[in-house]
């Protein structure tokens, strides 16, 4: 049972794996007969303002999401990981330009270079490969804040007693990086990774309402939660539309996974 | 029993013409979903810019949006002699630009001939221009002007009503105004605010000074879904130009007040890039300048479902640019382009494209497929756009929509020419079709799929400029519509722009506001600005 | 004195913004001999072993004079010469064990690094015979643990095997038994004892603990204020005491009395 979290989050990605197999009206279709109709059984999860299936949308719009957020978190930790131990071995020097670029990279209104990014992009570019970049962008952002958390703790693993004794035990120091230090900042690596994924689940999900993500027809979690913005209907009868809410709840429903996951994991190392 | 009277009474409130207590006083709140790009009067390009001129800037007569009849304003009075070539204006006396500048003859003369500058590119500046020969203007005296044109030019009073008098001699230069507000603080990104110009000229009838209301705040929101909410919210005043689904909302809603003005002069419409200088693909230009490949995609769209689906039935299929809500202008033999897309496929096989599996090929064999830019956060043109999309699937055309904001997208259709369809709404601010010689002009900066070409690259578009000059210098009203039903004709026939739906105007507003005269032409619910005010006690303090 | 000692020492050691700790700090060890080094916290105790190590660096101190090691200078010796030595000719055994170890490696693991740090040939023989020798268990499942789950005295013991893996000619040992509870103290001291015993391991034992380098060692050097002040046997350190700082030190040490304190009347 310790295990739940992860269990249903690995039921939830083969769910999503499984989109076309368990949605077959698939997101793009249109059934103009049906507009914004509530649950059938043709439609789990009723239709949108275009007749397009919800449940269909909201499967492959949770695939795009749950599997991309997580190779953006490993971007930027593969990144940070680099950066922030670079900047504590290194000498003075590299160490204050490391740390004036991620102060600089922590400043910056990405929003704005989002913008201009997607902005420089070729316009026929295919929804698939915008929103791969969306997450490449974002995992490739996100590096500065956990890079300076690297730092902070390989320095003071360097200042530990085991790395002094290791060193007067006579170990190399490349062995001494592999064996005595990279091992232990990996709990921090694995982490900062479950701290970012959230996050980059729900910058994609803002991204979306700014519609910079995803472009039409292909749904994502951003242009789903954007659609639900304006459902003020689902608030005014939260149980007669239910199904509306269900991006909200998948998504609520997963960061508190990976939230619940990653406390375990720390409270076990 | 009681919400119902209660909804009836706030229903019928905003038609009381007959003001109650005028209150003076207040801050009016509202949103437009772009920043104004330019502050010049005689430079405006967008809808934004074009509202804050209306409201910051007198001319000489004004069109009033319910009656469809020109007013005097700054002028008192006017007459058009000389088989229409000359009008003469007669100025009202001892006027004030908001800076204290005295408005007279010398300020009409240096803003005509300012728009003779070909360096301005306005559609105001446009309009004024003569194909040949000059504008004359003439001070007969301090207070009277006189403006000849070199050809006749319909509707002459018309096209006074959306030129902004400048001041000749303000060391503000065009930012001295003589409308009833003044920008006093323009932060960009967020809002501008107008301030009550005290010098504006205009008294009610028992005497008082107009406007009644402190201040104007505009806010730019993008997000029409945000406006909306905080309209509820009693933030912003009124909404104009509601989408239907947010209409129906707010229709059920007992504390706003929801209106359907019919049909409005408003199109939805994509075209293709037909610039030679875009930097898009040779092949795509071949199509997109091929009219059979225009009509082919306009038969392949289904208009009916999308005034059903995305319109909630507020909008009727359109036919061309003029729409049914102009009665004298429709051109009423023109049916909507017929949803045929196996004929369009036909169509465009004739011309040697083909089938590949679900992929329609040219005959060098690419792919069909373009992108269509839009604004993004306009839900009925995304919706729009996905239903193209689908639609076109139907006949193996791959259609990528981009979404951007507004400033980009102008750049894009305007400046750079780096795009390959493009869809957009048009606002018309006017029902007489001089109005749009800067669309239909070849030479014109509106000109969507080629704009400013130096001579027409067609013999449609030459026609069609003929056709322009004509109906602009016929004095007798059929003969100009015989004309102008031409260029309806050969738009339906060519489609260089393929339109969509003609909306109906829906507006609500708190029923706080007095005063109004809501209207189907731009600025609907500001149009009569000076005459609005709050009811008692409601009135919010100018910050 | 005739035997030619293992290391002989002549320091002085600055640290920046402390200014000098140990001035002109004269010390010889002879082989197979247990040296106890005893001060006040703060003295210098450990810089001394740090600079034998050529260590000194890492926490920011910088030294002079001189450090012969088997008759070679290492004060001028290059961090590869040095890197040889450490660990396998002279190691160094700290004060916190728990600290010591590596958090996410294996105990086995570790001591196969250290073995594999000086040397290619398969060290299990060793690592096994000097793990019975620590008194340590040789089984999978102890050498499977992490060091989190070894209480202090097992995990000092596997410090001292690592320590010893090589036979070094001279243990450093800084406070080794600070850390420790009287019992696991005593245990840990016989196993000093055993180990010098056994391979003839000379000791710099470093410790402020009077009684416990008296019941260790061969000789004491009492260090004060950065200087030796009187160097002798336990016996002489203890009877007759010369220096004022050690008969400070000799008096402070507690004599067993059992008087019961008078009760407080409620």
């Amino acid at each position: 049972m310790k295990r739940l979290p992860e269990i249903l989050l690995a039921v939830l990605v083969l769910v999503m794996l499984c989109a076309p197999w368990l949605a077959p009206n698939g997101y793009e279709k249109q059934s103009r007969d049906f507009i914004a109709v509530g649950p059938t059984k043709d439609f789990l999860l009723g239709t949108d303002a275009l007749g397009r299936d919800r449940f269909a949308r909201l499967l492959f719009g949770s695939r795009l999401s749950l599997l991309l957020a997580p190779a953006a978190a490993a971007v930027s930790v593969f990144l940070a990981a680099v950066i922030g131990a670079l900047a504590a071995f290194s000498g003075k020097r590299l160490e204050s330009a490391i740390i004036f670029f991620s102060d600089v990279a922590l400043s910056l209104p990405w929003l704005f270079l989002l913008l201009t990014i997607r902005g420089a992009m070729p316009l026929d570019i295919r929804p698939e490969v915008s929103i791969v970049i969306t997450f490449l962008v974002l995992g490739l952002l996100g590096w500065a804040g956990p890079a300076r958390i690297v730092r902070a703790g390989v320095r003071l693993i360097l200042k530990s007693d085991y790395i002094f004794q290791a060193k007067a035990m006579g170990i190399a120091p490349s062995r001494t990086f592999f064996r005595y230090i990279l091992p232990n900042i990996k709990p921090l690596l694995i982490a900062q990774f479950w701290i970012s994924l959230p996050v980059f689940i729900l910058s994609e999900a803002n991204l979306g309402a700014l519609g910079l993500s995803v472009s039409e027809p292909m749904p994502s979690w951003g242009n789903l939660l954007k659609e639900l913005e304006s459902q003020t209907s689902a608030l005014e009868h939260p149980l007669a539309n239910w199904q509306l809410l269900a991006p909200i709840v998948l998504l609520v429903a997963v960061v508190s996974l990976l939230q619940l996951s990653q406390q375990r994991l720390k409270g076990s190392s | 029993m009681t919400p119902f009277l209660l909804a009836f009474f706030l229903a019928a409130s905003p038609a009381e013409l007959t003001p109650g207590k005028i209150q003076t006083g207040g801050e009016l709140r509202f949103a437009v979903p772009s920043e104004p790009k330019a502050l010049h009067p005689l430079q405006v390009t967008d809808e934004s810019s074009e509202l804050v001129r209306y409201l910051i800037s007198g001319s000489l007569v004004r069109l009033n949006r319910v009656t469809q009849k020109i007013e005097p304003e700054l002028a008192e009075s006017w007459k058009v002699t000389d088989s229409g070539l000359q009008i003469t204006f007669q100025l009202r006396k001892g006027l004030k630009f908001s800076d204290g500048a005295p408005f007279d003859a010398a300020d009409v003369i240096f803003t005509i001939n300012k728009l003779m500058d070909k360096s301005l590119v306005s559609p105001i500046a446009e309009s004024f221009r003569p194909a040949v020969g000059s504008v004359i203007t003439k001070a007969i005296g301090p207070n009277v002007v006189s403006v000849r044109f070199p050809v006749y030019v319909a509707g002459m009073e018309r096209l006074f009503s959306g030129l902004s008098i400048l001041s000749s001699r303000s060391p503000l230069k065009e930012a001295a105004g003589l409308g009833p507000f003044m920008v006093a603080e323009s932060k960009a990104g967020a809002h501008i605010r107008l301030a009550k110009n005290p010098n504006y000229w205009r008294k009610d009838a028992s005497g008082r000074q107009m406007p009644y209301l402190d201040a104007i705040r505009i806010e730019f929101l993008k997000n029409r879904d945000i406006e909306l909410l905080r309209f509820q919210k009693g933030e912003f005043d009124f909404v104009s130009n509601i989408e239907p689904e947010a209409y129906e909302k707010l229709k059920a809603n007992p504390t706003v007040t929801a209106l359907d003005l019919g049909a409005s002069l408003d199109t939805q419409q994509i075209w293709f890039n037909q610039t030679p200088a875009a930097p898009i693909g040779a092949h795509k230009k071949e199509w997109f300048t091929s009219q059979s490949f225009r009509l082919a995609i306009s038969e392949t769209i289904n208009r009916k479902d999308m005034a059903r689906v995305v319109y909630h039935g507020y909008g009727v299929p359109a036919v061309g640019p003029v729409s049914p809500g102009n009665s004298f202008w429709y051109a009423s033999k023109l049916k909507p382009a017929e949803f045929q897309p196996q004929a369009a496929l036909a169509r465009l096989q004739k011309d040697g494209f083909k089938m590949f599996g679900d992929q329609l090929k040219d005959k060098q064999g690419n792919a069909v497929e373009f992108t269509i830019v839009t604004n993004a956060g306009n839900k009925v043109r995304e919706r729009l756009a996905a239903m193209i999309q689908a639609d076109l699937r139907q006949i193996g055309i791959k259609v990528t929509v981009a979404a951007m904001d507004f400033p980009s997208l102008i750049e894009r259709i305007m400046r750079t020419f780096n795009y390959e369809a493009c869809l957009l709404g048009l606002v018309n601010l006017d029902l007489d079709p001089s109005s749009q010689s800067n669309v239909w002009l070849s030479s014109g900066s509106s000109h969507a799929w080629n704009p400013n070409q130096k001579t027409p690259a067609s013999p449609w578009e030459a026609e069609i400029d003929k056709l322009m000059r004509q109906q602009g210098s016929e004095v007798d009203p059929n003969k100009r519509k015989a004309s102008f039903d031409r260029v309806q004709e050969i738009a339906a026939q060519q489609t260089p722009i393929i339109y969509l739906i003609n909306k109906h105007t829906l507006v609500a507003t708190s029923p706080k506001l007095k005063n109004l005269k809501p209207a189907i032409l731009s600025p609907h619910m500001v149009w009569n600005i000076e005459e609005l005010y709050f009811a008692e006690g409601a009135q919010r303090a100018a910050k | 004195m005739g035997i030619i000692p293992v290391l002989s020492v002549m320091l002085n050691v600055d640290y920046s913004g402390k200014g000098r700790v140990l001035n002109g700090v004269c010390l010889d060890l002879a082989p197979g001999e247990i040296l106890g080094l005893v001060g006040q916290s703060g003295s210098g105790k450990s810089t001394l072993a740090l600079s034998i190590l050529r260590l000194l660096s890492f926490k920011g101190g910088s030294d002079s004079g001189s450090i012969l090691f088997r008759g070679n200078e290492l004060l001028g010796a290059s961090e590869k010469q040095m890197r040889k030595l450490r660990g396998n000719q002279i190691s160094l055994v700290l004060q916190s064990p728990l600290a010591s170890l590596n958090p996410s490696m294996r105990i086995g693991r570790q001591l196969f690094e250290a073995w594999g740090a000086h040397s290619n040939e398969n060290g299990a023989a060793t690592i096994m015979e000097t793990l019975r020798q620590v008194n340590l268990p040789t089984d999978e499942a102890f050498l499977n643990r992490y060091p989190r789950q070894l209480s202090v005295g097992l995990a000092q013991r596997v410090l001292i095997a690592m320590a010893v893996l090589h036979r070094p000619a001279v243990l450093l040992a800084d406070e080794p038994t600070s850390a420790l509870d009287a019992l696991t103290q005593a245990s840990i001291l016989d196993l000093f004892r055993k180990v010098n015993r056994e391979y003839g391991t000379a000791m710099l034992f470093v410790s402020h603990d009077l009684l416990a380098v008296a019941s260790l060692c061969h000789r004491i050097a009492i260090l004060h204020e950065g200087q030796i002040v009187e160097t002798g046997t336990p016996r002489e350190i203890f009877e007759t005491p010369r220096h004022e700082y050690t008969r400070t030190l000799v008096n402070a040490i507690p004599t067993l009395r059992f008087e019961t304190p008078e009760r407080v009347q409620v």
